[in-house]
C-alpha cells in the first residue's frame, strides 16, 4: 500500500486502532513507527495504587476506554503502553490526570513511607514526560498527590504554553491539612495558567501568588481585612481576574464577618439563595461592579458584575 | 485498440457533454481528452472533468495538445483495469466545476473493487476522491484486531509471506538450473 494512502486511512483511525494495525504486518509496523502518526487522543488518565494502574483514555474517534493493568504482572506492559500512547501524543490533550491512590491504612503510615509509595511509578513517569521531543501539552492537569514534590515530577514537564487549568487534591494526609506549594507557585506553567481549583487543603502562600488566574479557588487558614482587602484591590487593577473562591476554615461568626464586609465594601443587596451579597464600586468602571457571596461560615466569593443588574436591588 | 469512443458515463449529470455548437453560444467550446486503461477502452472526457486529477491535468498542460493530437493520443494507463477507470471518470464527470460535498456515499462496497479504486485514484492524484476512499477503507477496519484486519484486508502474516518469498526464491532458483542445463544441453 503506497505510503501516502496508508497516511490517509491512518488520519481516519483512532489511537488503538493505530495500534492494531501496527500489530498487522512488519511492514505496518514499520511505517507506523517511522511516521508516528498523531494520536487522536484528547483525555489520559492514570489512576494507580498498590494493587493495579488505571489507564483511562478519551479519543476523540472512539468511545473512552479504561483498560487495567493488575501489579507487577502487567505493570511492564502498563509502561510500554504508556510510552506508546506519549510517543504519538503530539496534539494538545484536554485533560491529563494523574491519581496517586493511597492504600487503606495510610493513616496508619508514616511520612517517609507515605513519600515513596509513588516514587518509583512518579520516577518512571517522569522519564517519559522528559524524554519527550516537545513537552506534553494538556489544557487542563488534574493531580490528586500526596505531596509537592509529586507535583514536580509532573508540571513543570507539561507545556506551559497550552497549560490553562490546574486542580490539586491531597491524595493523604488528614482533611485539610497545610500542603505546601512554594515549588510550585515559581513553576512557568502555574505562572501561565489562567485557573487553579484545589479542594480539601489549606495553602500558605502568599495571595499575589494566586491573584494571576482569571479564576482561582484556594482554602485558607483565616481571613482577616488585610487579606479580603489586598483581594479586594487586586480586582481593582486586575481586569481579568473574574472570580476568586476564597475558602476557609470556620473559625468565624456570622456577624463577625459582617463587620468586616461591612468595613470593605460599599453596601449589600439581597441575594436569592445566600443571605445578602456585598459590593464595592470599581474605579474607573461604571460598568461592572465587584460581588462578594459569603456562606457566612466558611466561604467567600469575588466576582464581577453588571452595576445595572443589581443597582435596584441594593439596600 | 479498441475505440468505442464514449462521452460522459450514464453515472454523469445531465449537462450536455459537448461544447454547445449553436451560433449564439459566445462560450470557448470546451476542450476533450482521451484516456483508457488495461482494456483499452477509450474514454472521452472534458478538461474541466480532468482538473480532479493532478497526474493528466499537469499532463494535458505539459502537452498542449490541439483537439485532433489528443484524440490520436488518448492517455494509457495499463495499470488501470477498464471498469476502475471508468468509476474514475464517472466521479470526475459527477463532480465537474463543483465544489466536493463532505462525504461520497457512492463508492463501491466490494473491497477488491475498493482497494483497486484506492491505487488508481492515489495513481491518477485524485486528492478529494482519494480521501473518501481512505475514509471507506478505515471505517472496514477501525476498532478491529491485527487478525480481522489481515482477513479484511486480505494481507499475509509476516510468517505467511516469509514462507511465500521462501517459496518464490527457491522456485527462481530452480528455474535459473533449468534455463542452465537447458542452454548448456543446447550449447552441446
Amino acid at each position: 500500500m503506497p505510503d501516502v494512502v496508508l497516511t490517509a486511512i491512518i488520519h481516519y483511525l483512532d489511537f488503538r486502532s493505530i495500534m492494531f494495525l501496527r500489530k498487522v504486518c512488519r511492514d505496518f509496523r514499520t511505517f507506523i513507527d517511522e511516521v508516528v502518526p498523531s494520536s487522536s487522543i484528547i483525555g489520559l488518565g492514570l489512576t494507580v495504587n498498590q494493587e493495579r494502574i488505571e489507564l483511562a483514555l478519551e479519543d476523540s474517534l472512539a468511545e473512552f476506554r479504561k483498560v487495567t493493568y493488575s501489579k507487577p504482572d502487567q505493570e511492564l506492559a502498563f509502561w510500554k503502553d504508556l510510552e506508546m500512547i506519549l510517543k504519538h501524543q503530539k496534539s494538545h490533550l484536554e485533560y491529563f490526570t494523574v491519581d496517586l491512590e493511597p492504600p487503606e491504612n495510610h493513616r496508619t503510615l508514616d511520612k517517609s513511607t507515605l513519600e515513596k509509595l509513588h516514587s518509583e511509578f512518579l520516577d518512571k513517569l517522569q522519564n517519559l514526560l522528559t524524554s519527550r521531543k516537545a513537552p506534553l501539552k494538556a489544557a487542563s492537569l488534574n493531580l490528586v498527590v500526596g505531596d509537592q514534590n509529586e507535583i514536580m515530577t509532573i508540571l513543570p514537564n507539561i507545556d506551559s504554553e497550552k497549560l490553562e487549568e490546574i486542580l490539586l487534591f491531597p491524595a493523604t494526609g488528614p482533611h485539610m491539612r497545610v500542603f505546601k506549594l512554594d515549588r510550585v507557585v515559581e513553576t512557568v506553567q502555574w505562572k501561565n495558567a489562567k485557573e487553579l481549583g484545589t479542594a480539601n487543603f489549606m495553602v500558605e502562600e502568599p495571595l499575589e501568588k494566586f491573584t494571576h488566574f482569571e479564576r482561582c479557588r484556594i482554602c485558607v487558614d483565616t481571613i482577616s481585612l488585610k487579606l479580603l482587602r489586598q483581594l479586594k484591590e487586586t480586582f481593582f487593577n486586575h481586569p481579568t481576574l473574574e472570580s476568586f473562591e476564597l475558602h476557609h476554615e470556620p473559625h468565624y461568626k456570622c456577624r463577625e464577618l459582617k463587620h468586616l464586609f461591612e468595613q470593605l465594601f460599599e453596601g449589600s443587596y439581597p441575594d436569592e439563595v445566600y443571605q445578602d451579597r456585598w459590593y464595592s464600586r470599581i474605579p474607573g468602571n461604571s460598568e461592572e461592579v465587584l460581588s462578594i457571596r459569603s456562606s457566612y461560615f466558611d466561604w467567600i466569593t469575588f466576582s464581577r458584575c453588571k452595576f445595572s443588574e443589581i443597582q435596584r436591588s441594593i439596600i | 485498440m479498441s475505440s468505442t469512443e464514449q462521452g460522459t458515463s450514464s453515472a454523469a449529470p445531465a449537462e450536455p457533454t459537448t461544447a454547445p455548437e449553436s451560433a449564439a453560444a459566445p462560450e470557448v467550446p470546451e476542450s476533450f481528452y482521451y484516456v483508457h486503461g488495461k482494456d483499452k477502452v477509450v474514454h472521452k472526457v472534458s478538461a474541466g472533468a480532468l482538473q480532479h486529477s493532478a497526474l493528466i491535468h499537469g499532463m494535458i498542460s505539459n502537452l498542449g495538445y490541439t483537439e485532433e493530437q489528443a484524440k490520436a493520443n488518448p492517455f494509457p494507463f495499463e495499470n488501470i483495469d477498464g471498469d476502475i477507470l471508468q468509476m474514475v471518470v464517472d466521479w470526475c464527470n459527477q463532480h465537474k466545476g463543483k465544489p466536493t460535498p463532505p462525504e461520497d456515499t457512492n463508492l463501491p462496497k466490494q473491497k477488491e473493487k475498493l482497494f483497486d479504486l484506492v491505487l488508481a485514484v492515489n495513481y491518477l492524484e485524485i486528492k478529494e476522491l482519494l480521501t473518501y476512499c481512505c475514509k471507506q477503507v478505515a471505517m472496514m477496519v477501525k476498532g478491529k484486531s491485527p487478525e480481522e484486519i489481515r482477513e479484511i484486508w486480505m494481507i499475509p502474516t509476516d510468517a505467511e509471506d516469509e514462507a511465500a518469498e521462501k517459496e518464490a526464491k527457491k522456485r527462481a532458483g530452480k528455474e535459473a538450473a533449468g534455463e542452465t542445463a537447458a542452454a548448456a544441453g543446447d550449447a552441446k
